[in-house]
Protein backbone atom coordinates (compact mmCIF):
# COMPACT_ATOMS: atom_id res chain seq x y z
CA UNK A 1 0.00 0.00 0.00
CA UNK A 2 1.70 3.36 -0.93
CA UNK A 3 1.60 5.55 2.68
CA UNK A 4 2.77 9.03 0.78
CA UNK A 5 1.14 11.59 3.09
CA UNK A 6 -0.60 13.16 -0.56
CA UNK A 7 -2.84 9.93 -0.90
CA UNK A 8 -4.85 10.63 2.18
CA UNK A 9 -4.76 14.47 1.87
CA UNK A 10 -6.34 14.61 -1.63
CA UNK A 11 -8.76 12.16 0.03
CA UNK A 12 -9.33 14.93 2.80
CA UNK A 13 -10.04 17.75 0.20
CA UNK A 14 -12.41 15.93 -1.19
CA UNK A 15 -13.99 14.99 2.21
CA UNK A 16 -13.88 19.00 2.65
CA UNK A 17 -15.35 19.68 -0.49
CA UNK A 18 -18.80 18.50 0.34
CA UNK A 19 -20.64 19.55 3.30
CA UNK A 20 -24.22 17.68 5.16
CA UNK A 21 -26.90 17.97 3.51
CA UNK A 22 -29.48 20.57 4.86
CA UNK A 23 -32.42 19.42 6.62
CA UNK A 24 -35.69 19.09 5.11
CA UNK A 25 -37.78 22.33 5.91
CA UNK A 26 -40.20 20.59 7.25
CA UNK A 27 -38.18 18.98 9.86
CA UNK A 28 -36.52 22.13 10.42
CA UNK A 29 -40.17 23.36 10.84
CA UNK A 30 -40.81 20.88 13.49
CA UNK A 31 -37.57 21.83 15.19
CA UNK A 32 -37.86 25.34 15.57
CA UNK A 33 -41.37 24.83 16.99
CA UNK A 34 -40.30 22.92 19.65
CA UNK A 35 -38.38 25.83 20.97
CA UNK A 36 -41.49 27.17 23.55
CA UNK A 37 -40.74 23.83 25.35
CA UNK A 38 -37.75 24.77 26.17
CA UNK A 39 -38.80 26.74 29.34
CA UNK A 40 -35.56 25.92 31.21
CA UNK A 41 -33.66 28.65 29.33
CA UNK A 42 -32.37 30.31 32.00
CA UNK A 43 -32.73 33.97 32.32
CA UNK A 44 -29.26 36.33 31.31
CA UNK A 45 -28.65 36.77 35.42
CA UNK A 46 -28.93 33.15 35.89
CA UNK A 47 -26.65 32.14 32.98
CA UNK A 48 -23.84 34.13 35.02
CA UNK A 49 -23.92 31.03 37.59
CA UNK A 50 -23.63 28.59 35.32
CA UNK A 51 -20.82 30.05 33.16
CA UNK A 52 -18.60 31.33 34.95
CA UNK A 53 -18.06 27.69 36.64
CA UNK A 54 -17.12 26.43 33.23
CA UNK A 55 -15.04 29.39 32.60
CA UNK A 56 -13.39 29.04 35.48
CA UNK A 57 -12.82 25.52 35.11
CA UNK A 58 -11.34 26.06 31.44
CA UNK A 59 -8.75 28.85 32.76
CA UNK A 60 -7.72 25.83 35.62
CA UNK A 61 -7.50 23.59 32.58
CA UNK A 62 -5.34 25.73 30.49
CA UNK A 63 -3.06 26.57 33.76
CA UNK A 64 -2.78 22.91 33.96
CA UNK A 65 -2.15 22.41 30.60
CA UNK A 66 0.43 25.23 30.49
CA UNK A 67 2.17 24.48 33.81
CA UNK A 68 2.85 20.55 32.69
CA UNK A 69 3.98 21.64 29.68
CA UNK A 70 6.46 23.63 31.25
CA UNK A 71 7.32 21.64 33.54
CA UNK A 72 7.74 18.66 31.09
CA UNK A 73 10.14 21.15 28.82
CA UNK A 74 11.88 21.94 31.67
CA UNK A 75 12.83 18.44 32.68
CA UNK A 76 13.90 18.02 29.10
CA UNK A 77 16.76 20.53 29.26
CA UNK A 78 20.21 19.48 29.73
CA UNK A 79 21.27 20.89 33.22
CA UNK A 80 22.64 24.26 32.88
CA UNK A 81 20.77 25.21 29.62
CA UNK A 82 19.47 28.91 29.02
CA UNK A 83 15.46 28.35 28.21
CA UNK A 84 15.12 29.52 24.16
CA UNK A 85 11.37 29.00 23.63
CA UNK A 86 9.32 31.78 21.91
CA UNK A 87 6.79 33.75 24.84
CA UNK A 88 3.45 32.76 24.52
CA UNK A 89 4.23 28.89 23.03
CA UNK A 90 3.91 25.62 24.88
CA UNK A 91 4.89 21.34 23.49
CA UNK A 92 4.03 18.81 25.52
CA UNK A 93 4.81 15.29 24.47
CA UNK A 94 2.53 13.20 25.85
CA UNK A 95 3.60 9.13 25.51
CA UNK A 96 0.75 7.54 27.70
CA UNK A 97 1.52 3.41 27.27
CA UNK A 98 -0.49 2.17 24.76
CA UNK A 99 -1.74 5.16 22.77
CA UNK A 100 -0.36 6.95 20.37
CA UNK A 101 2.37 9.58 21.54
CA UNK A 102 1.18 12.84 20.99
CA UNK A 103 2.84 15.92 20.92
CA UNK A 104 1.35 18.84 21.27
CA UNK A 105 2.04 22.64 20.63
CA UNK A 106 0.09 26.30 21.29
CA UNK A 107 0.78 28.97 20.48
CA UNK A 108 -1.05 32.19 22.21
CA UNK A 109 -1.11 34.64 19.27
CA UNK A 110 -3.20 37.68 20.82
CA UNK A 111 -5.47 38.37 24.17
CA UNK A 112 -8.20 41.65 23.88
CA UNK A 113 -9.84 42.64 26.43
CA UNK A 114 -13.61 42.41 26.44
CA UNK A 115 -15.00 44.15 29.47
CA UNK A 116 -16.04 43.67 32.76
CA UNK A 117 -18.89 41.43 34.09
CA UNK A 118 -19.31 40.18 37.62
CA UNK A 119 -19.01 36.39 38.69
CA UNK A 120 -21.40 34.31 40.50
CA UNK A 121 -19.90 36.47 43.63
CA UNK A 122 -20.36 39.43 42.84
CA UNK A 123 -16.97 40.19 42.64
CA UNK A 124 -15.55 42.34 39.35
CA UNK A 125 -13.84 40.10 36.74
CA UNK A 126 -12.30 41.41 33.56
CA UNK A 127 -12.95 39.10 30.69
CA UNK A 128 -10.00 37.91 28.29
CA UNK A 129 -10.41 36.61 25.30
CA UNK A 130 -7.27 34.89 24.23
CA UNK A 131 -6.54 33.06 20.40
CA UNK A 132 -4.67 30.23 20.78
CA UNK A 133 -3.02 27.79 18.22
CA UNK A 134 -3.10 24.18 18.78
CA UNK A 135 -1.10 22.41 16.38
CA UNK A 136 -1.21 18.44 17.80
CA UNK A 137 1.13 15.81 15.84
CA UNK A 138 -0.12 11.83 16.64
CA UNK A 139 2.55 9.60 16.00
CA UNK A 140 1.31 6.23 15.06
CA UNK A 141 2.88 3.14 14.34
CA UNK A 142 6.55 3.02 12.81
CA UNK A 143 6.75 3.65 9.37
CA UNK A 144 3.25 5.28 9.27
CA UNK A 145 2.58 8.56 8.41
CA UNK A 146 1.92 10.92 11.94
CA UNK A 147 -1.43 12.66 11.68
CA UNK A 148 -1.70 16.24 12.19
CA UNK A 149 -4.16 18.53 13.53
CA UNK A 150 -3.77 22.62 13.63
CA UNK A 151 -6.61 24.37 14.74
CA UNK A 152 -7.62 28.04 16.18
CA UNK A 153 -9.02 28.19 19.83
CA UNK A 154 -10.53 30.69 21.30
CA UNK A 155 -10.68 31.40 25.25
CA UNK A 156 -12.85 33.59 27.33
CA UNK A 157 -10.72 33.79 30.69
CA UNK A 158 -11.93 35.37 33.69
CA UNK A 159 -9.53 37.76 35.94
CA UNK A 160 -11.06 38.53 39.02
CA UNK A 161 -10.29 41.99 39.80
CA UNK A 162 -9.55 43.27 43.41
CA UNK A 163 -11.68 45.80 45.11
CA UNK A 164 -10.06 48.51 47.53
CA UNK B 1 -41.01 35.27 26.98
CA UNK B 2 -38.42 36.88 25.21
CA UNK B 3 -37.57 36.18 21.54
CA UNK B 4 -34.08 36.17 22.30
CA UNK B 5 -33.51 32.60 23.02
CA UNK B 6 -35.93 31.83 20.27
CA UNK B 7 -34.00 33.69 17.45
CA UNK B 8 -31.08 32.93 18.89
CA UNK B 9 -32.15 28.70 18.96
CA UNK B 10 -33.50 28.96 15.40
CA UNK B 11 -29.93 30.34 14.01
CA UNK B 12 -28.26 27.90 15.89
CA UNK B 13 -30.01 25.34 14.24
CA UNK B 14 -29.81 26.84 10.70
CA UNK B 15 -25.76 26.41 11.37
CA UNK B 16 -25.87 23.46 12.40
CA UNK B 17 -28.83 21.17 12.09
CA UNK B 18 -27.16 19.79 9.18
CA UNK B 19 -24.19 18.08 10.54
CA UNK B 20 -25.97 16.90 13.49
CA UNK B 21 -28.95 15.21 11.55
CA UNK B 22 -25.74 13.77 9.78
CA UNK B 23 -24.41 12.23 12.47
CA UNK B 24 -27.81 10.98 14.05
CA UNK B 25 -28.21 9.36 10.61
CA UNK B 26 -25.21 7.31 10.95
CA UNK B 27 -26.15 6.21 14.43
CA UNK B 28 -29.83 5.30 13.68
CA UNK B 29 -31.81 2.86 11.39
CA UNK B 30 -33.45 5.35 9.34
CA UNK B 31 -34.53 8.97 9.34
CA UNK B 32 -37.60 8.86 11.72
CA UNK B 33 -35.23 7.49 14.32
CA UNK B 34 -32.65 10.04 12.97
CA UNK B 35 -34.92 12.94 13.42
CA UNK B 36 -36.65 11.78 16.78
CA UNK B 37 -33.06 11.26 18.09
CA UNK B 38 -31.96 14.77 16.88
CA UNK B 39 -34.96 16.63 17.96
CA UNK B 40 -34.37 14.79 21.48
CA UNK B 41 -30.64 15.48 21.74
CA UNK B 42 -30.86 18.97 21.27
CA UNK B 43 -33.13 19.84 23.38
CA UNK B 44 -31.46 18.39 26.10
CA UNK B 45 -28.15 19.59 24.88
CA UNK B 46 -29.66 23.25 24.71
CA UNK B 47 -31.64 23.06 28.18
CA UNK B 48 -27.92 21.20 29.87
CA UNK B 49 -25.89 24.17 27.99
CA UNK B 50 -28.25 27.20 28.99
CA UNK B 51 -28.28 28.15 25.85
CA UNK B 52 -26.19 27.09 22.47
CA UNK B 53 -24.15 24.15 23.55
CA UNK B 54 -20.86 22.96 22.36
CA UNK B 55 -20.87 20.67 19.68
CA UNK B 56 -18.78 17.78 21.13
CA UNK B 57 -22.04 17.74 24.01
CA UNK B 58 -24.51 17.28 21.58
CA UNK B 59 -22.53 14.40 19.18
CA UNK B 60 -22.21 12.73 22.60
CA UNK B 61 -25.70 13.30 23.60
CA UNK B 62 -27.33 11.96 19.90
CA UNK B 63 -24.84 8.53 20.60
CA UNK B 64 -26.24 8.33 23.88
CA UNK B 65 -29.92 8.31 22.76
CA UNK B 66 -29.08 6.76 19.54
CA UNK B 67 -27.63 3.98 21.70
CA UNK B 68 -30.91 4.02 23.99
CA UNK B 69 -33.09 3.56 21.29
CA UNK B 70 -31.34 0.77 19.71
CA UNK B 71 -31.51 -1.05 22.64
CA UNK B 72 -35.84 -0.26 23.15
CA UNK B 73 -35.91 -1.55 19.05
CA UNK B 74 -34.12 -4.77 20.14
CA UNK B 75 -36.57 -5.63 22.61
CA UNK B 76 -39.39 -5.20 20.39
CA UNK B 77 -40.57 -6.32 16.75
CA UNK B 78 -38.13 -4.55 14.12
CA UNK B 79 -40.91 -4.80 11.89
CA UNK B 80 -40.45 -1.53 9.87
CA UNK B 81 -36.47 -2.20 9.51
CA UNK B 82 -36.14 -3.01 5.90
CA UNK B 83 -39.85 -1.14 5.78
CA UNK B 84 -38.30 2.28 5.24
CA UNK B 85 -35.02 2.55 3.40
CA UNK B 86 -33.35 6.03 3.62
CA UNK B 87 -34.58 8.22 0.77
CA UNK B 88 -32.42 11.79 1.96
CA UNK B 89 -29.29 12.19 1.01
CA UNK B 90 -26.19 13.14 2.98
CA UNK B 91 -24.52 15.70 1.20
CA UNK B 92 -25.51 18.57 0.01
CA UNK B 93 -24.05 19.04 -4.24
CA UNK B 94 -24.09 20.69 -7.14
CA UNK B 95 -26.08 19.34 -9.94
CA UNK B 96 -22.59 18.29 -11.64
CA UNK B 97 -21.05 16.90 -8.45
CA UNK B 98 -23.70 14.66 -7.61
CA UNK B 99 -22.47 11.65 -8.75
CA UNK B 100 -19.36 12.05 -6.63
CA UNK B 101 -21.73 12.64 -3.55
CA UNK B 102 -23.46 9.33 -4.38
CA UNK B 103 -20.36 7.85 -4.26
CA UNK B 104 -19.08 9.81 -1.05
CA UNK B 105 -22.30 8.48 0.63
CA UNK B 106 -21.60 5.03 -0.47
CA UNK B 107 -18.61 5.06 0.68
CA UNK B 108 -18.90 6.09 4.09
CA UNK B 109 -21.85 4.22 4.91
CA UNK B 110 -19.81 0.73 3.93
CA UNK B 111 -17.03 2.19 6.43
CA UNK B 112 -16.76 -0.25 9.37
CA UNK B 113 -18.96 1.66 12.16
CA UNK B 114 -15.33 2.59 14.37
CA UNK B 115 -14.10 4.05 11.31
CA UNK B 116 -17.54 6.08 9.83
CA UNK B 117 -18.26 7.51 13.25
CA UNK B 118 -14.45 9.24 13.62
CA UNK B 119 -14.30 10.42 10.01
CA UNK B 120 -17.87 12.05 10.54
CA UNK B 121 -17.48 14.07 14.04
CA UNK B 122 -13.86 14.99 12.52
CA UNK B 123 -14.45 16.18 9.01
CA UNK B 124 -18.42 17.20 9.15
CA UNK B 125 -18.26 17.81 13.28
CA UNK B 126 -15.30 20.00 12.64
CA UNK B 127 -14.45 18.23 16.29
CA UNK B 128 -10.53 18.19 17.34
CA UNK B 129 -9.17 14.53 17.88
CA UNK B 130 -9.63 15.26 22.05
CA UNK B 131 -13.38 16.23 21.49
CA UNK B 132 -14.13 13.09 19.09
CA UNK B 133 -11.84 10.62 21.41
CA UNK B 134 -14.15 12.30 24.13
CA UNK B 135 -18.14 11.83 22.55
CA UNK B 136 -17.00 8.13 21.40
CA UNK B 137 -15.43 7.24 25.09
CA UNK B 138 -11.74 6.59 23.37
CA UNK B 139 -8.12 7.16 23.64
CA UNK B 140 -7.27 10.38 21.70
CA UNK B 141 -4.41 8.08 19.85
CA UNK B 142 -7.25 5.86 18.87
CA UNK B 143 -8.84 8.36 17.35
CA UNK B 144 -6.22 9.50 15.66
CA UNK B 145 -5.63 6.47 13.86
CA UNK B 146 -8.99 5.52 13.23
CA UNK B 147 -9.37 8.54 11.41
CA UNK B 148 -6.22 7.72 9.42
CA UNK B 149 -7.48 4.42 8.13
CA UNK B 150 -10.73 5.40 7.52
CA UNK B 151 -8.82 8.01 5.20
CA UNK B 152 -6.98 5.14 3.69
CA UNK B 153 -10.07 3.00 2.91
CA UNK B 154 -12.00 6.21 1.76
CA UNK B 155 -8.90 6.84 -0.87
CA UNK B 156 -10.17 3.20 -2.29
CA UNK B 157 -13.54 3.73 -2.58
CA UNK B 158 -13.07 7.34 -4.07
CA UNK B 159 -10.23 6.42 -6.48
CA UNK B 160 -12.64 6.91 -9.48
CA UNK B 161 -13.23 10.49 -8.62
CA UNK B 162 -9.53 10.89 -6.95
CA UNK B 163 -7.58 10.53 -10.44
Amino acid sequence: MNNEPHDTDSVEVLLQRFRPAPPKEVFMQRLRSVCPVLTAVPDPKRMKVIVFPFLLARLAAIAAAVAAGLITWHLMQPPGEVPAVPAGTVTTRVDNGQQAPRKSTQRLMGVRDMGIARDEQRRPVRLMHATWIDDDVYLNAPGEEPVREARVREEIVPVVLNDF
Amino acid sequence: MSNEPVSEWDQWLAENAGRFLLFSRQQTRGDEDAQDVLQDALIESWQRGGGRPESALVFATIRRRAIDLGRRHDRRTRREEEAAPDQDVWFDSAVHDRETAMLLEEAVRTLPKELCDVITLKVWGDLTFAEVAETLGIPQGTAATRYRTALMQLRKSLSPVLL
